[in-house]
């Protein structure tokens, strides 16, 4: 597992401070959660911008033209 | 809160516009997308033959997905043949996410009443006569819904039943029994 340290300002690091008491985690917790998640969402973005195109040329542009044919 | 998509709505969100791609968005933002083996080649056939999409997105999808949590093989499909997937979840999955969300209707009709769940349907077919939520969700906004689900997986629906505050639904309140 690899470390990494990081420089907070003190307004984000007293809402660090407050998520992980709140929720009964460490400060590492919270922050390695929400940097999974962060890069989660970025990967989804990307593979949705290559994904569309190829969609919409094989004739499914929205929902419910899958919903259509995707039970 | 666990949410558990079906493959449809995992297909739109994927690579079309529309509600499911913010409903996607949101659970992988907020909450816990746990999916299972037949719902990820069931996923794979429909991106790859119907959406013809390129190998290597559907594998980053895939990949993406799994990151986020499989569960195990089914342990018996013959109690629910007609719902495959209702018992694809071995019994620990079941302890463990007592509250979710699904997309399919029969779906999360059947887990609930086979393990006594508290379900949110969260779905806008209508192909079942005998849990047609539909008419209830269609008007609503899924992220919101999702958004809206508590840890426990209780529902606080503000706007589904009563737009000026939120309740706690009883198990089935939406599956119209």
């Amino acid at each position: 597992m690899g470390t990494l340290t990081m420089r907070l300002d003190e307004k984000l690091e007293r809402e660090l401070a407050r998520l992980a008491k709140r929720t009964g985690r460490s400060k590492s917790e919270v922050a390695r959660e929400a940097l999974r998640r962060q890069l989660s969402i970025q990967r989804f973005r990307a593979l949705r911008r290559e994904a569309m195109p190829y969609a919409a040329a094989a004739g499914y542009l929205t929902d419910e033209d899958v919903f259509r044919d995707v039970s | 809160m666990k949410v558990f998509l079906d493959t449809n709505v995992l297909a739109s969100g994927i690579a079309t516009r529309g509600l499911c791609s913010e409903l996607l968005e949101c659970v992988i933002h907020d909450h816990e997308l746990p999916t299972c083996q037949p719902v990820l080649r069931e996923l794979e056939g429909v991106l790859i033959e119907k959406l013809r999409l390129p190998e290597a997105v559907v594998a980053g999808s895939l990949a993406l997905l799994k990151a986020e949590g499989t569960l195990s093989p089914a342990t018996n499909t013959s109690a629910f043949p007609a719902m495959a997937h209702a018992t694809i979840a071995p019994p620990e999955f079941h302890r463990k996410h007592r509250g979710f969300a699904s997309g399919d209707v029969p779906y999360s009709t059947d887990i609930a009443n086979a393990h006594a769940w508290r379900t949110i349907v969260v779905s806008r077919r209508t192909n079942t006569p005998k849990y047609d939520a539909k008419a209830k969700v269609d008007a609503f906004d899924w992220p919101e819904i999702i958004g809206s689900l508590d840890a426990d997986g209780t529902a606080v629906l503000p706007r589904l039943l009563d737009r000026g505050r939120g309740h706690q639904l009883p198990q089935r309140a939406l599956t119209g029994e």
